[in-house]
């Protein structure tokens, strides 16, 4: 199972244009999502990985948002559908259906209006033409699924009722309802506090042990991807700049951002270091993406950074144990 | 020195739909009897299970909502019996940094508006060049672009607006800050400039925070000390450090137990609680934690056990002895 390949993402690239600028948010992004298994997105905030599971998703802000270049294909058991090319009457089936998503927010795809049990019935409803009631009673059960307490009261709460960590679960509940394929998750641990993050993990793996499910998903918390995924990306400026297996990663960062990035980390839970003791951050700010350099975009804020990194393009090198780096230096900075 | 806040016996209630009738409600407490202070320049972590009560807590005190029992004294001052003028100067005093980036920001006012706005109404920085020149500081300050101030907040990622939110935060120039999750949207480069930020700030200006979240990696490292909610009750209070080592109530072993890691594995393993969470309608007699606490003994179902101390600095609220420290 571990090997079938669910959905390829290939050299896909997306822009943000206004009259003043021009936003390169993903740039040549490649990567794929394996049935069972879960992908890995991490990096620094604004490097384009909402966008990314935007643009496979089909949900780019138009008209300034656009795919410039690349593929993404999705691999359905009668055959693959190219996702980048279909219709958006064809991609609203696709939706949903076959791909979910959990978005970051959950409080911008609740709808306000209606209860948070009728939004998870209507969608399959929509989807599998359940009936009300079925599909009603099904809501209530994946409610508690997601670990809701009091789940047949909850159904008939309102988002803004909700706890924080409540409405995440809903959200949860509500890409589950169809059984989808994919599961494109944005941060969906990040409201919960720890043991429902646990448990949330948990269900996701149960889920794709029973159903195949591929999970994209997108964090900040590097202790969650350890756990969970089997593949990691960490994107900067847009680009992957480091690719490989999980633990590989981060037992030795290649790519100086990585590195600076487990650097930054506050010290794990029962270490010695006195409390608020400085972090080590790393310098400087985020690349302005309407404004790239001509060479390595972490470059300006990189302490192994040579004449030869801001002269052009750097590519994304795969190393003997197949791990991909984008660092001329990738050698020396392990 | 006095705290710069206590809160006594805080009670907030909500009602609830009840299914099958329309129209009807229940009530439940989602927070109950929750006791604790903040000294000044005190860093407090707020940890616990979602839907605990921790931002209704942040709530209460901000004033976004009301209590229907207990006492908030700030710097002395009773909260709930000030009015005019002096519930206005004490509201500047105490500021939010919301949970959600998203909502808490008005999308049709540019970033550099929304960060004047508390200067606006509270009468700092009157002049506008004063105020303009402020906003740049801030915006510098938490780490954003300086063309910031134009933009409107769609325009920027999750982490940036988050950080919007801190620099209005600060507009205030507030002694008290309850920080609902300000980090946990932030990766962890920007969020370790942040914290270092909020440390700075907090040396500086003596600040006292509120810091609600979930991340215990982070509490430890910028708390002084922890409290830890359950289903609306406070369960155990210690100084950070000592707490996360040496937890004593079973759900702050539990939860301890459930922090993911990079590179370690949790001692002895994790503690998986079986059993369902409580429904807040019809939670269970005494400790509402029994239903799940692997260490439940027939006392717990008899009295709610109240938050004692437990060892030096250390309370915790929990009927069955053996259950304090326990290492297994
Ligand atoms: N509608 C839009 N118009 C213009 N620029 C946009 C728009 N949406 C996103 N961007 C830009 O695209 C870049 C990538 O944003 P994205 O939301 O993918 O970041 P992210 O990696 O998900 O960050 P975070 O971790 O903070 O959520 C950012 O620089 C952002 O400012
Ligand atoms: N406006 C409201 N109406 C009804 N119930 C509410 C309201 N706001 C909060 N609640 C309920 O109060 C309880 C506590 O919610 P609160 O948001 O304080 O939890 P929390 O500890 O901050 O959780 P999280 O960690 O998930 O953010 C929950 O059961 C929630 O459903
Ligand atoms: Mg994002
Ligand atoms: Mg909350």
């Amino acid at each position: 199972m571990g090997d079938t390949t669910v959905l390829a993402v290939e050299n896909l690239s997306v822009e943000f244009r206004s009259r003043r600028r021009i936003v390169r948010a993903v740039s040549d992004v490649s990567f794929t999502l394996k049935a069972g298994r879960t992908f890995a997105l991490v990096g620094e905030s604004g490097s384009g990985k909402s966008v990314t599971s935007l643009a496979i998703m089909r949900l780019l802000a138009a008209p300034a948002g656009r795919i410039t270049g690349g593929s993404v294909t999705l691999h359905a058991p009668d055959g693959p559908l190219a996702l980048t090319a279909l219709s958006e009457r064809a991609m609203r089936a696709v939706r949903g259906r076959q791909i979910a998503m959990i978005f970051q927010e959950p409080m911008t795809s609740l709808n306000p209006l209606f209860t948070v049990g009728d939004q998870i019935a209507e969608v399959a409803r929509h989807h599998l033409g359940t009936s009300r009631a079925e599909a009603f009673k099904g809501a209530v059960a994946l409610l508690d699924r997601v670990g809701i307490p009091a789940a047949a009261h909850r159904a008939h709460a309102y988002p803004h009722e909700l706890s924080g960590g409540m409405r995440q679960r809903a959200m949860i509940a509500m890409a589950l309802a169809c059984k989808p394929l994919v599961m494109i998750a944005d941060e969906p641990t990040t409201a919960l506090d720890v043991t429902v993050q646990a448990q949330m993990l948990e269900l996701i793996r149960e889920l794709q042990d029973e159903t195949g499910m591929a999970v994209l998903f997108i964090t900040h918390n590097l202790g969650v991807v350890a756990e969970i995924a089997s593949e990691v990306a960490v994107m900067y400026g847009g680009q992957i700049v480091e690719r490989g297996e999980a633990g590989a990663i981060f037992a030795a960062p290649r790519h100086p951002y990585t590195r600076g990035l487990l650097d930054s980390l506050p010290p794990e839970i029962d270490s010695n270091m006195p409390v608020r003791a400085p972090l080590k951050a790393i310098p400087g700010s985020v690349v302005d993406l309407a404004a790239l350099p001509p060479g390595c975009r972490f470059a300006p804020r990189c302490a192994w950074r040579q004449p030869r990194c801001e002269t052009g393009a750097i590519a994304l090198d795969a190393d003997p144990a197949n791990r991909l780096v984008r660092c001329v230096r990738a050698q020396e900075v392990a | 020195m006095t705290d710069l806040l206590s809160v006594e016996g805080l009670r907030k209630e909500f009602a609830i739909p009840q299914p099958g009738l329309f129209g009807t409600t229940v009530r439940f407490a989602a927070v109950d009897n929750v006791s604790f202070t903040i000294g000044r320049g005190e860093v407090l972590g707020l940890v616990g299970e979602s839907g605990s009560g921790k931002t209704t807590v942040g709530r209460c005190i901000v004033g976004l909502a009301r209590p229907e029992g207990g006492r908030m004294l700030f710097d002395g001052e009773d909260l709930a019996t000030l009015s005019g003028v002096a519930r206005h100067r004490v509201r500047r005093r105490i500021q939010i940094v919301f949970q959600d980036p998203f909502s808490s920001l008005n999308p049709r006012l540019r970033v550099g508006r929304t960060v004047a706005e508390p200067m606006v109404i509270h009468g700092l920085c009157v002049s506008r060049t004063e105020r303009r020149e402020r906003v740049r500081a801030l915006l510098a300050e938490v780490g954003l672009p300086p063309d910031a101030e134009h933009r409107f907040p769609h325009e920027f990622s999750g982490g940036q607006r988050q950080r919007i939110g801190i620099a209005r935060a600060l507009a205030a120039e507030p002694d008290l800050i309850i920080a609902d999750e300000p980090v946990s949207a932030l990766d962890v480069s920007v969020q370790a400039q942040v914290l270092n930020l909020l440390a700075e700030l907090q040396a500086r200006h003596a600040l006292s925070i509120l810091f609600i979240s979930h991340d215990l990696d982070v509490v430890r490292h910028l708390c002084d000390r922890v409290l830890v909610m359950y289903a609306g009750r406070l369960v155990e209070v210690g100084p950070s450090a000592d707490l996360v080592r040496h937890p004593a109530h079973p759900y702050t072993r539990a939860l301890l137990s459930a922090v993911p890691r990079r590179t370690t594995k949790a001692q002895g393993g994790r503690i998986v609680l079986s059993g369902e969470i409580p429904s807040p309608l019809a939670p269970p007699s005494g400790c509402i934690f029994r239903t799940r606490c692997p260490k439940a003994v027939a006392a717990c179902a008899e009295a709610v056990p109240p938050l004692a101390e437990v060892a030096a600095g250390r309370l915790a609220a929990c009927s069955n002895p053996a259950a304090l420290f326990a290492t297994d």
